[in-house]
């Protein structure tokens, strides 16, 4: 399974229907629709047997509180509108069912029950792609699954208030899921994992979410890439959680004042790699993570670059580019465990006499009053202040507050790897 | 600290004053007290019984001559005569003042391209062209080639002879002799003596003012 | 009153002839119509631009107050050789000093900004910084008369002007940073409104950075000053400070002139 996951998201479609090609040559389909043998979703699964597949034609069906104990694949015609009525749609207990194509609406809040329109429970495989969602209180739910697929799907809601809704993709105590190319906005979290291992997030773009574009917990040994979070409520936040790998993601406009590009907390012996921050309130806030690998990653016009607490060891910071970020680096702590070398900063005024790329005077990437501001929260009010231009330099000149190890040795000259 | 100390003195319509003494004396002092421009830091100084301190109005009674001419240097003379009119009402004898100094052709030339002495000659116009109780010349005729002053020395007559009272300080002292109906000395912030020339050349028994004035400067200074 | 507009459209009309008055005008222009254009972001600009305007003006118009006096210094004793109350000379003056500079900066101002065209958070903003400006032109203009009124030694005057520049910009700020600092365990976050409320030049530079994006920076503090200045009652006490130095000064230039010889 590790390396079809390998495989890119557009391939994966043939793949899986190449999977399923033996056995729709011995199943038999089960139309659904206004003038096809089966009017409602429901009777149609009733007379199916397992591996059957029940072809939904366009049209408004009701599912409400139903649960599914049979193998089978639905392929919607069109969209077929589903729509739960002010319930839940489909609670899956069978292992390897497929939907193609389907929208589900109207998935109702509950502050009881986490109602959703695809919920997984207890199986193994499964597959959701080409769907979309709209307006469910939980879009997609596994829980306890394993080996479940979302693949490009548009997840979308309306929701304005944090407490009444629910999260677009939600999985929880389940490994090996495979999230590519889906589309989510509108939800509390955009794709949420709690105690989630193996798994692969790729290429999703998850938007104006109330709270949490992405947020992982106790979730170990997975990878993100390329994916896109943008302007959510709260960034994206993920804790707990070891052997992450971050690729190639972008987190950009995340901005508000309990906002992040990416918190982290307690992450440890993972990598962010290749990753852009652009315009978020704090690009990356991390608290006790240990032996990180945050290489050629770009921060741009951020107002806090990176915010790195004082528990925070061992972190290993080359190649980034750290591009006009009103705070570029903050810490609480006049100590550093954590090594910088090979950046760029937009702000070093050093030269390079020898001409090998790399500044001959070290950088220090904490100014003064970045170290005040974390120090004394108050003074954050004299922000754009004469003075603090003037102070700034001297302690440039003249270095005595700031963390004395908290240099970049080898400051690059020109950024790492420019960025379109 | 105090430039001029008690002086009392009373002046009359139709009559010239020549306000003398050296430098420092307080001359320039005592004009800018008439005008209202420096305060006395007790007593009064009244115009027609009525305060000049705080009381702008009061310097409708007064033409002022300033020992240097202040004006904006980016306008013309006209316009200075026209701002002026504006703030004053219009002048019966701007004309009359322009040819009387013979300077129709700088009238219309920006006030830093004159010359000094026709800055003073516009200066001049400007102290005379409204019709006043007192005019103030400090100094007037600095600058001012013969001719010049010579009209100025008439215009002071005629202004005298319609019953105005003209206060002009000087250190020409065949001009104070020529127009002068009273001098008054001041010396150190006092008044010594007021006077008419004639007097003084006098009791000084000197030929002229000059020679007179001479020997109580000596006399001073010993 | 009559007689104080006489004077100040005396002044205007000079003013309008002043080359500086244009270059001024075009300095604004010209630095606003960068910003918008060249910054990468909107908010970057409208931070440079805020930046520019609580130094800069403040700055100039100190300047441009003292040499305005001495250079007409003439003009000035030429009225008050007239039947003209000297408050009304020295008003005429600095109020359409305060005029010609306000009406170049909101000119340049608007000029430069319109190439962004319409956005309204960014004009909510720029008439916030605009009223700033105007106020920041009228408080250190006259700071600059009552000092020079005060002051026959030019160079005097002008440096007791820029110490007060100085002072407010920089030093204010910095004994600020000590009282932060000195007081850091209290609750400071009500003392700094009440500081903040009393510097012109820190007031316009808060009021208009919380208005802006970078206010999501300052955490608790921003939240306080926030709730404070964010709302219309915070807006109008801002107001009445600024409105407060500006008449407080035309008293003291009063009070300076009635005992002032000249």
């Amino acid at each position: 399974m590790a390396q079809v996951l390998r495989i890119s998201p557009n391939k994966m479609r043939y793949v899986f229907a190449l999977l399923l090609m033996p056995f729709l040559a011995c199943a038999s389909v089960f139309k659904v629709g206004q003038n096809q043998p089966y009017k409602t979703i429901q009777s149609a699964v009733e007379a199916a047997s397992t591996k059957d597949t029940i072809l939904v034609m366009a049209g408004k069906y009701n599912v409400r509180n139903f649960v599914l104990r049979k193998q089978l694949t639905f392929i919607g015609k069109n969209y077929p509108v589903i729509t739960g009525q002010g319930e839940k749609i489909m609670e899956i207990h069978a292992d390897s069912t497929s939907f193609y194509g389907l929208k589900f609406v109207d998935v109702a809040t509950s502050y009881i029950n986490d109602n959703a329109a695809l919920k997984f429970v207890r199986t193994m495989g499964g597959l959701v792609q080409d769907c979309k969602f709209d307006t469910c209180f939980f879009a997609i739910y596994t829980a306890n699954s394993n080996f479940i697929t979302i693949n490009n799907n548009n997840v979308q809601s309306r929701y304005t208030d944090e407490a009444s809704s629910g999260n677009a993709i939600h999985a929880w105590y389940s490994n090996d899921l495979t999230i590519t190319n889906n589309k989510v906005y509108g939800h509390r979290d955009g794709i949420y994992l709690e105690f989630v291992e193996n798994s692969v997030i790729t290429n999703n773009y998850s938007y104006n979410n109330l709270r949490y574009g992405l947020h992982f917990m106790f979730s170990h040994n997975n990878v993100y890439s390329k994916n896109i979070f943008e302007a959510n409520g709260a960034g994206c936040a993920v804790m707990y959680s070891n052997n992450v790998a971050m690729l190639d993601n972008i987190f950009r406009e995340n901005w508000g004042a309990a906002s992040y590009g990416l918190l982290l907390k307690d992450i440890k012996d993972s990598r962010l790699e290749g990753n852009y921050f652009y315009h978020n309130s704090v690009a990356i806030h991390t608290d006790n993570s240990m032996r990180l690998l945050i290489k050629s990653n770009t921060f741009e016009l951020n107002g806090w670059g990176l915010r790195i607490m004082g528990s925070c060891m061992d972190n290993n910071l080359t190649q980034n580019n750290f591009i006009d970020n009103t705070f570029q680096v903050a810490t609480n702590s006049q100590r550093n465990y954590n090594t910088y070398e090979g950046n760029y900063w937009s702000d070093y005024t050093g030269y390079d006499l020898d001409r090998d790329g790399r500044g001959d005077v070290p950088h220090r990437p904490v100014s003064l009053y970045t170290y005040m501001v974390t120090q004394n929260a108050p003074t954050v009010i004299l922000m754009r202040s004469l003075i603090i231009d003037l102070l700034n330099l001297a302690e440039k000149v003249m270095p005595t507050i700031t963390p004395k190890t908290l240099t970049d040795d080898a400051p690059l000259m020109k950024p790492y790897h420019a960025r379109d | 600290m105090h430039a001029l100390k008690s002086v009392d003195l009373t002046f009359e319509k139709g009559v010239v004053y020549a306000l003398l003494g050296p430098n420092g004396s307080g001359k320039t002092t005592l004009l800018k007290n008439i005008l209202g421009l420096v305060k006395p830091s007790s007593g009064d100084v009244l115009i027609d019984n009525k305060t000049v301190i705080n009381n702008s109005a009061a310097r409708n009674k007064v033409g002022y001559m300033p020992q240097y001419a202040h004006f904006p240097g980016n306008v013309t003379a006209n316009d200075v005569f026209k701002m002026l009119q504006k703030l004053r009402g219009e002048s019966k004898n701007l004309e009359d003042l322009i040819e009387h100094f013979g300077i129709q052709d700088q009238v219309g030339k920006k006030i830093s391209a004159l010359s000094g002495g026709n800055m003073q000659k516009i200066s001049a116009v400007a102290a005379f062209m409204f019709d006043a109780d007192i005019y103030i010349l400090d100094e007037p005729s600095v600058g001012l080639d013969p001719l010049a002053n010579f009209k100025l020395k008439e215009l002071i007559i005629k202004y005298r002879d319609q019953g105005k009272t003209v206060i002009f300080s000087s250190h020409l002292m065949g001009e104070v002799q020529e127009v002068a109906n009273e001098i008054v000395f001041l010396f150190q912030g006092e008044l010594i003596f007021r006077k008419e020339p004639k007097v003084l050349i006098e009791e000084e028994k000197a030929k002229n003012l000059e020679q007179a004035i001479a020997s109580i400067f000596q006399r001073m200074y010993v | 009153m009559f007689e104080l507009f006489r004077l100040y459209r005396i002044s205007i009309s000079n003013l309008l002839r002043a080359r500086w008055i244009w270059a001024y005008l075009g300095f604004f222009l010209l630095v606003s119509f960068g910003l918008f254009r060249y910054s990468p972001t909107l908010s970057g600009a409208m931070v440079s631009y805020m930046n520019v305007v609580v130094l800069i003006i403040p700055l100039i118009a100190t300047i441009i107050g003292s040499m305005y006096y001495y250079n007409n210094y003439d003009f000035s004793m030429m009225m008050l050789t007239q039947p003209i109350k000297r408050i009304s000379v020295f008003l005429g003056q600095i109020w359409a000093l305060i005029t010609m500079l306000s009406v170049s900066f909101l000119i340049g101002t608007i000029g430069g900004a319109a190439y962004y065209g319409f956005d309204e958070t960014l004009w909510t903003q720029l008439i916030l910084l605009m009223v700033c400006g105007v106020f920041l032109n009228a408080i250190f203009t006259s700071i600059a008369y009552v000092l020079a009124v005060k002051s026959s030694d030019k160079v005097r005057g002008i440096g007791l002007a820029m110490f007060i520049w100085l002072f407010m910009a920089v030093v204010y700020d910095g004994l600020l940073l000590a009282y932060f600092y000195s007081f850091g365990q209290y609750p400071v976050e009500n003392h700094a409104i009440a500081f903040t409320l009393l510097n012109p030049i820190d007031l316009s530079r808060v009021v208009v950075m919380l208005q802006m994006d970078v206010s999501a920076l300052m955490g608790y503090t921003g939240a306080v000053f926030k709730s404070f200045f964010g709302n219309i009652a915070g807006l109008s006490i801002s107001l009445f400070a600024l409105i407060f130095w500006v008449l407080i000064l035309q008293f003291f230039l009063w009070i300076s002139l009635r005992k002032k010889d000249f």
